[in-house]
Parts: C-alpha cells; sequence; structure tokens
C-alpha cells in the first residue's frame, strides 16, 4: 500500500535560511504519528508544504501518491496552529461550510462533540473565548472522515481539564485505516496515544521510530527523552 | 464549488456593507425631508443651518459608503485569501479559478449596488426639483438629437459604453487583487510591496491612455465632421478592448501566485 505521506529531497528556504533540508519520508497508514521537535524546527514548514501553503523550494511530497491539489485536499482534514474562522460566523454556519465543503464531514458527529464540550451552536465565534474557538476547530476537522488528519499544535490553547476529552475525541473519532499527524510540544499529554514519534531538528528528520520501541530502547518515556535531545 | 464559494463571500461581506449602504438611502430621505419642508426658505438662521448640515451629511454620507465599500472589500480579499482566514480557503477543495471568480463577482456586485444606490438617491432628491429634472431630459433629449445629426451614435453604442463601463470596473477589481497577490511574493512588507505593484501598474496604465489620446487627438483632427460620433465610439472600443486586456493580465497574475507561489507564513 502507498504510504500516506512521502517526502523525497524535500526543501524549504526563506531567502538564505533553511527550514526543511532534503527530507526523506514515509509515514504510513493506520498510525498516530507524533511530529515532535523545538520552535524553529521546521514542524509547521513541513505540516503547510503537505496542505500546499507552501510550496517546497526542492524536491517532491505526495499524499496518497498524488502532489498536493484539489484531490489531496478530500483527503487531508487540517487544523492549523491558529484560528482560521471567520469570526463573524457562528458556530452552526461553519458546521454548515464544512458540510458544504467536505462530502466526508459528518454533521451528526459534529454536533454530538459540541454537545458534549457545552458550545453553543448559535454562539458567535467572535464571542467565543481562544480556548474554545480552538476546540470548535478541532471538532470541525475531526468530524471529517479524511484519510490524513493533520493537526498542529491541536490542543496548545486548550487547559488541561479539556484535553483528555479532546484526545479521548481524537482516537475515537478517526477511521482506522487512516492516519493522524500530530505537531505538539505536549509530549506528555499526548505520549500514550502515539503509535511512532518523528523527531525533527533544524529541518532535519533526525529520528523515526515506533514509540514503544523508543521507549524500551531508551529506558524511559519519550517526553524525557525528547528533552535530552533536545536539551539547550 | 463556484456558487458555494459565492454564496459564502455573499453572507460574509453583506453584514457590513449591506447597512453601510442603507444609510445612504437614509440620509437621502432626511435630505428629501429638508428640501420639501423649505428649510432653505426659512428666515430661521438655525433651521437654514440644519437644513445645510443635513445636506451635507447626505453628501458626505454618499462619498464615505462609496469609499468605504471599496475599502471593505479590498481588505476582505486581503484577509480572507492571505491572512488567517486563508488558511481555510486554500486547504478547501475547490479550484483556485473558483476561489479568484466568486470573489471578483460578489465585489463586482457590491460596487454596482453601491453606485445604484447613490443614483438612485440622487434621482430621488432631485425629483423635489421639477423644472430642473424637466430641464435636464430636455437636455438629453437635445443632446440625442444631436449626435443623431451626426450619425455616430445610436443605442448600440450607448449598450456598448455599459459593457465597457463593466469590464472597467471587474479590471479594476483584479487589479487590486492582483496587486495583493503579488504583494505576498516579498518575503517582508509584503502590503507594502502590494501598494508599490499598484502604483506601478497604475503608472504603466496612464502611459497607454496617454498615448491613445495623442492617436485619438490625430484622428480627429483628420475626420473633424464626425467627431464626436468617432470618439464616442473609439472611446468605448478602446475601453473595452484595453480593460479586457487587464482583466486578462491581472486574472492569471493573481491566479499565478495563489496555484504557484502560495506562501501562507
Amino acid at each position: 500500500m502507498i504510504p500516506i505521506v512521502q517526502c523525497m529531497g524535500l526543501t524549504k528556504t526563506y531567502g538564505g535560511k533553511v527550514a526543511l533540508n532534503q527530507i526523506f519520508l514515509n509515514l504510513e497508514r493506520g498510525k498516530i504519528i507524533g511530529l515532535l521537535g523545538p520552535n524553529g524546527s521546521g514542524k509547521t514548514t513541513l505540516i503547510k508544504i503537505m496542505n500546499g501553503l507552501l510550496k517546497p523550494t526542492a524536491g517532491e511530497i505526495l499524499i496518497g501518491g498524488a502532489r498536493p491539489g484539489i484531490e489531496t485536499k478530500y483527503r487531508i482534514s487540517y487544523l492549523p496552529e491558529r484560528t482560521y474562522l471567520n469570526p463573524g460566523m457562528k458556530v452552526i454556519e461553519m458546521v454548515q461550510y464544512f458540510q458544504d465543503f467536505y462530502p466526508d464531514f459528518r454533521m451528526e458527529r459534529a454536533f454530538d462533540m459540541l454537545h458534549r464540550l457545552q458550545i453553543p451552536p448559535n454562539e458567535r465565534l467572535k464571542n467565543l473565548s481562544k480556548g474554545t474557538k480552538e476546540k470548535v476547530q478541532l471538532i470541525l476537522v475531526m468530524s471529517r472522515d479524511a484519510d490524513l488528519y493533520v493537526l498542529d499544535e491541536p490542543i496548545a490553547g486548550v487547559d488541561p481539564a479539556s484535553r483528555d476529552y479532546i484526545l479521548h475525541t481524537i482516537v475515537s473519532n478517526y477511521n482506522r485505516n487512516a492516519s493522524i499527524l500530530f505537531s505538539t510540544h505536549l509530549i506528555s499529554d499526548v505520549e500514550s496515544i502515539l503509535d511512532e514519534v518523528v523527531f525533527i531538528k533544524y529541518g532535519n528528520i533526525i529520528l523515526q521510530a515506533p514509540a514503544e520501541q523508543i521507549r524500551q530502547r531508551e529506558g524511559k518515556s519519550i517526553d524525557r527523552f525528547f528533552r535530552e535531545v533536545f536539551a539547550c | 464549488m463556484l456558487g458555494k464559494l459565492m454564496k459564502y463571500e455573499w453572507k460574509a461581506t453583506w453584514k457590513f456593507l449591506l447597512p453601510m449602504n442603507l444609510f445612504i438611502i437614509v440620509m437621502s430621505l432626511f435630505a428629501y425631508a429638508t428640501v420639501q419642508l423649505s428649510f432653505f426658505d426659512s428666515d430661521n438662521a438655525l433651521v437654514m443651518l440644519t437644513g445645510t448640515f443635513v445636506i451635507m451629511a447626505y453628501i458626505l454620507s454618499m462619498i464615505v459608503v462609496s469609499i468605504g465599500t471599496m475599502i471593505f472589500l479590498i481588505y476582505r480579499a486581503y484577509k480572507s485569501t492571505y491572512g488567517d482566514e486563508g488558511y481555510l480557503l486554500h486547504t478547501l477543495p475547490v479550484d483556485k479559478h473558483h476561489i479568484i471568480i466568486s470573489k471578483t463577482l460578489i465585489s463586482a456586485a457590491w460596487v454596482v449596488i453601491n453606485i445604484l444606490i447613490v443614483y438612485l438617491s440622487i434621482v430621488f432628491l432631485l425629483s423635489t426639483q421639477w423644472e430642473f429634472m424637466k430641464n435636464m431630459v430636455d437636455g438629453f433629449h437635445y443632446y440625442a438629437e444631436l449626435v443623431n445629426d451626426f450619425d455616430g451614435i445610436g443605442g448600440f453604442d450607448v449598450f456598448m459604453t455599459l459593457i465597457a463601463g463593466m469590464v472597467a470596473l471587474l479590471a479594476k477589481i483584479l487589479k487590486f487583487g492582483a496587486c495583493i497577490s503579488l504583494g505576498q511574493l516579498s518575503s517582508n512588507h509584503k502590503v507594502l510591496a502590494s501598494f508599490g505593484f499598484y502604483y506601478g501598474i497604475y503608472f504603466v496604465q496612464n502611459l497607454f491612455n496617454i498615448m491613445y489620446y495623442v492617436v485619438l487627438a490625430m484622428i480627429a483632427d483628420q475626420t473633424m465632421p464626425t467627431y464626436t460620433g468617432i470618439s464616442f465610439g473609439v472611446s468605448w472600443a478602446f475601453d473595452l478592448i484595453s480593460n479586457l486586456i487587464y482583466c486578462v493580465i491581472f486574472y492569471l497574475l493573481t491566479w499565478y501566485v495563489m496555484e504557484k507561489k502560495l506562501n501562507l507564513e
């Protein structure tokens, strides 16, 4: 089966600064993968290239065998690290918006999650707190039956009490043949759900291995190992 | 998908632009009442001053709303395409052509709505002045007879002038879109770069216009008897052709940046 993500010599530079340095990376289907690295390591750049929001300087990226385009946008459900919803719209209007554009969107799932997280559907987004807006975005993204969920810092702005529910929501709401790519600094919170880990540093992939294998080989948690690898 | 994009573009703009444009209608009602109640014939200085203030506020409202409509549309185009909302727009499974067309058509619709409201508001206010209206209509009739004598202008020319005007409006909107998009190619100061592109394009367009008028003056000099007809006919033809070319250029530039050079940093 073709990997869901294939990077071949993927390079991105901003002016003279190298953000991604000839990356070769394959991500398999049916896994929850943690893309871990410190600030400025190239995580968000890689994610944006996957979603066609940035063009690579060199190399190639394929999503399910296709270059980023309309076809791959049907397959990827993307949560950026910023609020991308129109603040003037109501939550229910955003649900309708996703329903209109994504054939794999499941409206009943979205309303169920909104209800569980006590988010009023008729509230305008500009009246919601930053954390609640992030929850709404996550609900919209996880209500799709996509092949690949790309979540850039999905729990960073959410209170610790809601994190467990959100992580549970993520794990229980995705198609088992799909993959989730998770970019986060909060490793200890997500460690238990990760199948695979990718460490990225200065635009280079320095490690790609199953989470359990790292724990056994190193004899410590991934959070602890991450702190040692990326110690300043 | 084009229909859906247009639907949401309309939804995102009407909440702000409709009340703003309705404000002109409210102000024209005040202005109408001021004229009907003969504020300007009053002996009371305060009443006259109020009348003057209302008329000035009415004129100002038309100017502010018209400029405000354009500024809002430009700001909205930037924010929804290359700002935070662009992250959603560019990850929708839609063709970039549809994005450009939907934004251009909805923007054009708003400018036309604004022009119509201003036009109807002025006609409404002038309807209080029957003598003035009658003279104006007579003037139009006289002009129509005059140009018919030259055998140069007919209903077709007037129709084509309207079409040329619509194409000119589309070219202007696409120019703003192209400048915003070209500004994104700059690694820093993207907004400043957009202004730079705008004034650069404005300069080049003016150069072409000057060249056109020089040529037109030379033609007119040799064909004086039918000057009005020729200048009118040539004028819409030139406007139509030049703006069609501008539309194509600006459209392709916008599409190129969105499709090939998108960099949402």
